[in-house]
């Protein structure tokens, strides 16, 4: 599945392209004795592509796919096919010594403050890594260069000697983009970087990638599963379900003209204070069923067990990711029955046959 | 970007006021590098609390020494390990001479030798066949754990094979076989003790490798680049150090009795160089400790209580480490699956 | 399941043929004129030499005897020793009933003692009870067999007897069919060198188990529904800690089949160790090759069985 919008050609400041990618893993123990020849299907057949200076949010439940892509873009998963190229150079056909100067370019934030940092290692070590790495900043110049990381992503540099056991997990996670940043990246790719901390430590973490985004000209990639954070960062947003992608486009424009069921479910999962409700009619849409495995995805439209507004087509066509009638160009969506403006989901019957359910959940019920 | 960036939420901006102040405010203080609290010294604190591994080590630095200062001490004491004092060390009929006679502080062996004198001397083979197989074991062990661990499919199923066979062997036969064959001494003991004690340490370390490379902070290193090299010893290595010292704490007193046992079987260390284990074969001999039992209880308890401290202090440092592990595996060298209640217990509760 | 089975039977056949393979290699890198001189007898001249070569097989290349060695296995046969030519099957015959009185015995009488410490020790844990028992458990680990077997026979046997209690014989063992008591009688301390080891080390194992047992939820479960305490106990938690020590047990019994020849030594029991430590003195290769395959063989087959149960109770070990 390409994208058929958003960007044709590559415009020079295209920073990353990602090109039909998937990935499988095998399923059962490696070497000898393999269970079955079934596989993981964690991302199947995803294109996006990030220009220099914006902040494009990747959304999704858990499971969907969305960590292992990051992963794939950082390189540190091989592809089993499509490309990924940054600034025009794929960056599947290259071999782990080519690809290293690369990773000065390409940075990731993670997920887990408390196992991001090697607990036996002193902070100020933790930071000096990249430097060491790559041969940048003499011996004698490191520290001073660390202390200054600390001082920017707000830490204080004399606790540079202390280990990471020492710092709260919001310090902790400061530890991680300064770790990031050392290198200068032009794309940091932000693993769901604060869903492991607290609500109060999550803005002020939020605020720092900000300011760092502004002083250093970075690019983001930011994955996370909150959406009402996502919508404060993000340019775009791409939203992401088993493996594919379902729809994307400008963050606004998702927010109150979302067309896939999919999103219209998360969004509607996301609490709104008094004022907002004005602008767009809001139900609670309920989905039913348990995520389908990654393994045996249902055929057609891997959303349709599921889905309020699903028929039989959905079953057996998948839908193409295209805009759709009254969309910008850069608002694309997957879905034969996008949600109309207005149209309120939880209330929508489904005629037509039981869909083809893949292994692992229920057939849908109807209504909320 | 946006293009009206929107206005952050006076929450936001509050806090990051709060933020600076609490900063400008701790830059106020000295501006001295402050050192951490290391984990390991978090551990020596627990450690220290531990009455019976203080003891333990106490008695094991204390062995250290007699055995460094060995000549010393049989100097002070008047006595070589290997003089027969026929004269004073043996009555009249031949049989030793007790404790505390004659100026032997411990009595004398069958053939007049003075008995404390010997266990100086034995304690030095002891340790260094106990401790210098154990750092061969311990080379060995960590290397070849870390790199079947590390790089997993092919070269550590083969790896980790080799280690089963070898922990498979009947151990003291194989190396009672090998030492008969080749001629018994020293330095052929220590190989073979440590030849066939690297599997277990290898084993956990292999295990702990493995659980170790999934982890986040591995990731990290990976994501910038750094080489697999690198990974191993600086990012994974420091997370072996805890289990290291335990196991090979363990691992000595097994490794000192191996060697007593094989010197008693008389395939050890040959007399008259003194050793704790042909002190008793020798005792055995004749039935002589029948009425001379200081030379058979002496290296007894010099084994024991050995024994005994490393013990001690190998399980003390195991609650030091890791203080939520509450088990204790000794001598267990089977992978043990996750303990949880079996279904029969489960349907068995009312 | 079969699978599972199948695999582990065949990594037991590998094992044993290296085992066996190694034996091999460590006798003859020496030379074998060597080993025929001494089976020559006294002043033996190039002729007698010739002959013991010839008749204990050692003309012929490593290969070949390794090939005949091996063939004998699979019939079952052990092949003939270098001394008397005897079979060496039916030496270890004889000598096989010693070792397993001894091992079976010891298996009994530690699980008699350090099963109940254990689960007192669980059940009451740092009360004086379990400090007690702790403190056995400690003592007794670090002690090897022989020294646990020598003081004891300094104790029991030469004091008893000099004091005029003769209730302990000094060595040497009786068979069961010929009087069961002396056989018993014989067997007591070293049943207790062996056993008292080991039973310190299962009181540690059976109390860690129990106590990490007793802290799971299931259990606090049962106690709110109100179960006493015994019931509790017996019941569940030592059900289920029962299982570690069960393979456990298996593989200690392996072992202790193929190594428990310090202790024969010491008490002058004429089973299997003793026949590989005599064999071993004398350079006599077949036996100490049998000795050796038959103590790898119990080793592996007992960790193999150990194994397939633990397969068995617990499904996910299977996957691995």
């Amino acid at each position: 599945m390409t994208v058929s919008q958003v960007a044709p050609t590559s415009p020079p400041d295209t920073l990353l392209e990602v090109e039909d990618v998937t990935k499988y893993f095998p399923v059962g123990s490696h070497a000898l004795g393999r269970r079955s020849d079934e596989q993981v299907r964690a991302v199947d057949g995803v294109s996006l592509s990030l220009k220099g200076g914006e902040t494009l949010g990747l959304v999704g439940e858990s499971g969907c796919g969305k960590s292992t892509l990051a992963r794939l873009i950082s390189a540190l998963y091989p592809l089993t096919s499509g490309h990924i190229r940054f600034k025009g150079t794929d960056i599947g056909t290259l071999s782990r010594r080519q690809m290293r100067p690369l990773r000065r370019s390409v940075q990731m934030v993670f997920q887990d403050p408390y196992g991001s940092l090697n607990p036996r290692r002193r902070v100020g070590s933790i930071l000096s890594d990249p430097f060491t790495v790559h041969g940048l900043v003499a011996p004698s110049e490191r520290k001073h260069e660390v202390q200054h990381l600390m001082e920017r992503v707000g830490l204080s540099p004399e606790h540079f000697n202390r280990f990471p056991s020492e710092f709260s997990g919001g310090q902790r996670q400061r530890i991680g983009i300064a770790r990031a940043l050392a290198l200068r990246p032009e794309l940091i790719i932000c693993d769901e970087p604060v869903s492991a901390l607290d609500v109060s430590i999550q803005a002020q973490i939020i605020n720092l990638l900000e300011s760092l985004q502004d002083d250093f000209g970075l690019t983001y990639l930011f994955i996370a599963h909150d959406l009402s954070v996502v919508r404060h960062v993000s340019d775009r947003i791409a939203v992401m379900y088993l493996g594919k992608l379902v729809e994307v486009g400008p963050t606004e424009e998702i927010y109150t003209r979302s067309r896939h069921p999919y999103t219209a479910s998360l969004l509607s999962a996301v609490p709104l204070p008094q004022s907002a409700l004005r602008s767009q009619p809001k139900e609670r849409v309920i989905l039913t069923g348990d995520v389908p495995t990654p393994i045996r995805p249902p055929s057609g439209c891997r959303f349709h067990p599921r889905c309020p507004k699903a028929q039989a087509i959905c079953a057996t066509d998948e839908p193409v990711l295209e805009a759709k009638p009254q969309d910008s160009p850069t608002h694309v969506t997957a879905c034969h029955f996008p949600v109309e403006p207005g149209e309120l989901l939880a209330r929508a019957s489904r005629p037509g046959p039981e869909p083809v359910s893949g292994a692992g959940d229920r057939p849908a019920e109807t209504g909320a | 970007m946006s293009e009206t960036p929107p206005k952050r939420p006076v929450r936001d901006r509050l806090s990051e006021v709060v933020e600076s102040l609490v900063d400008a405010g701790s830059e106020g203080q000295s501006k001295r590098v402050v050192e951490g609290r290391a984990p390991w010294r978090l551990a020596w604190a627990r450690l220290r609390k531990d009455r019976v591994s203080m003891v333990s080590l106490g008695f094991i630095v204390f062995l250290i020494l007699v055995a460094v200062l060995a000549p010393a001490l049989t100097a002070l004491i008047g006595h070589g390990p290997n003089t027969e004092f026929t004269n004073t060390g043996l009555s009249l009929s031949g049989i030793p001479v007790g404790p505390g006679h004659s100026g032997f502080i411990l009595g004398t062996d069958d053939q007049g030798r003075d008995v404390l004198s010997r266990i100086i001397y034995g304690s030095r083979i002891s340790l260094e066949v106990g401790v210098g197989s154990t750092a061969i074991a311990l080379i060995i062990g960590v290397t070849i754990g870390l790199v079947a661990g590390f790089y997993g499919g092919l070269i550590d199923n083969v790896l980790a094979r080799f280690m089963d066979v070898l922990l498979s062997f009947p151990v003291l036969l194989f190396a009672l076989a090998i030492v008969a064959r080749f001629g018994p001494s020293l330095g052929l003991v220590l190989v073979v003790v440590a030849t066939f004690s690297w599997p277990y340490i290898g084993r956990l370390v292999r295990g702990q490798v493995i659980s170790l490379r999934e982890r986040e902070f591995v990731e990290a290193s990976r994501a910038l680049g750094s080489s697999d090299l690198r990974i191993m010893f600086v990012e994974i290595v420091p997370n072996l150090v805890a289990l290291a010292v335990i196991y090979a704490t363990l691992l000595i007193p097994i490794n000192i009795v191996l060697e007593a046992t094989l010197s008693y079987l008389g395939l050890g260390v040959q007399p008259p160089t003194a050793s704790w284990g042909n002190m008793i074969a020798e005792a055995q001999n004749g039935d002589l400790f029948t009425i001379a039992w200081w030379f058979l209880v002496f290296p007894c308890v010099a084994l024991v209580l050995t024994t005994l401290a490393f013990n001690l202090l190998g399980d003390g440092l195991r609650d030091a480490l890791d203080p939520r592990q509450g088990r204790s595996q000794l001598a267990t060298t089977k992978k043990k699956a996750k303990r949880s209640p079996t279904p029969e217990a489960m349907e068995a509760l009312p | 399941m079969i699978r599972f089975v199948a695999r582990r039977i065949a990594y037991l056949v590998i094992v044993l043929v290296i085992i066996t393979f190694l034996t091999y290699v460590v006798f003859f890198l020496g030379n074998p004129k060597n080993l025929a001189d001494r089976f020559a007898g006294r002043d033996a001249g190039p002729a007698a030499i010739r002959d013991a070569t010839i008749r204990l097989g050692l003309n012929h290349g490593f290969w070949y005897q390794y090939w005949h060695y091996l063939t004998g296995l699979l019939h079952g046969s052990f092949g003939l020793d270098f001394q008397n030519q005897t079979p060496i099957n039916s030496e270890i015959a004889r000598a096989f009933p010693v070792t397993a009185s001894l091992v079976f015995g010891a298996v009994i009488l530690w699980l008699i003692i350090g099963i109940p410490i254990g689960i007192m020790s669980a059940t009451h844990p740092r009360s004086i009870r379990d400090r007690v028992g702790t403190t056995f458990a400690l003592t007794f680990l670090s002690m090897p067999n022989f020294v646990l077997g020598l003081l004891f026979l300094l104790v029991f046997y030469y004091y008893l007897t000099r004091a005029g209690l003769h209730w302990f014989p000094a060595a040497g063992y009786v068979p069961f069919t010929q009087s069961p008591i002396q056989w018993a009688v014989h067997l007591i301390l070293p049943w207790l060198t062996l056993a008292l080891v080991q039973a310190a080390i299962y009181t540690r194992l059976i109390r860690s188990s129990v106590l990490e047992i007793l802290g799971e939820d299931y259990i606090r479960t049962a106690r709110a529904k109100g179960l006493s305490r015994r019931t509790i106990l017996y019941k569940h938690a030592v059900r289920a800690a029962l299982t570690p020590v069960i393979t456990q047990l298996g593989v200690d019994v392996g072992t202790l089949l193929a190594g428990a020849f310090v202790t024969e030594h010491v008490f002058g029991l004429t089973g299997l160790g003793q026949l590989g430590l005599n064999a071993i003195f004398n350079g006599d290769l077949p036996v100490v090759a049998a000795v050796v395959v038959l103590a790898a063989a119990f080793i592996v087959v007992m960790n193999t069985v150990v194994d397939i149960v633990y397969g068995f109770l617990d499904p996910r070990v299977r996957l691995a």
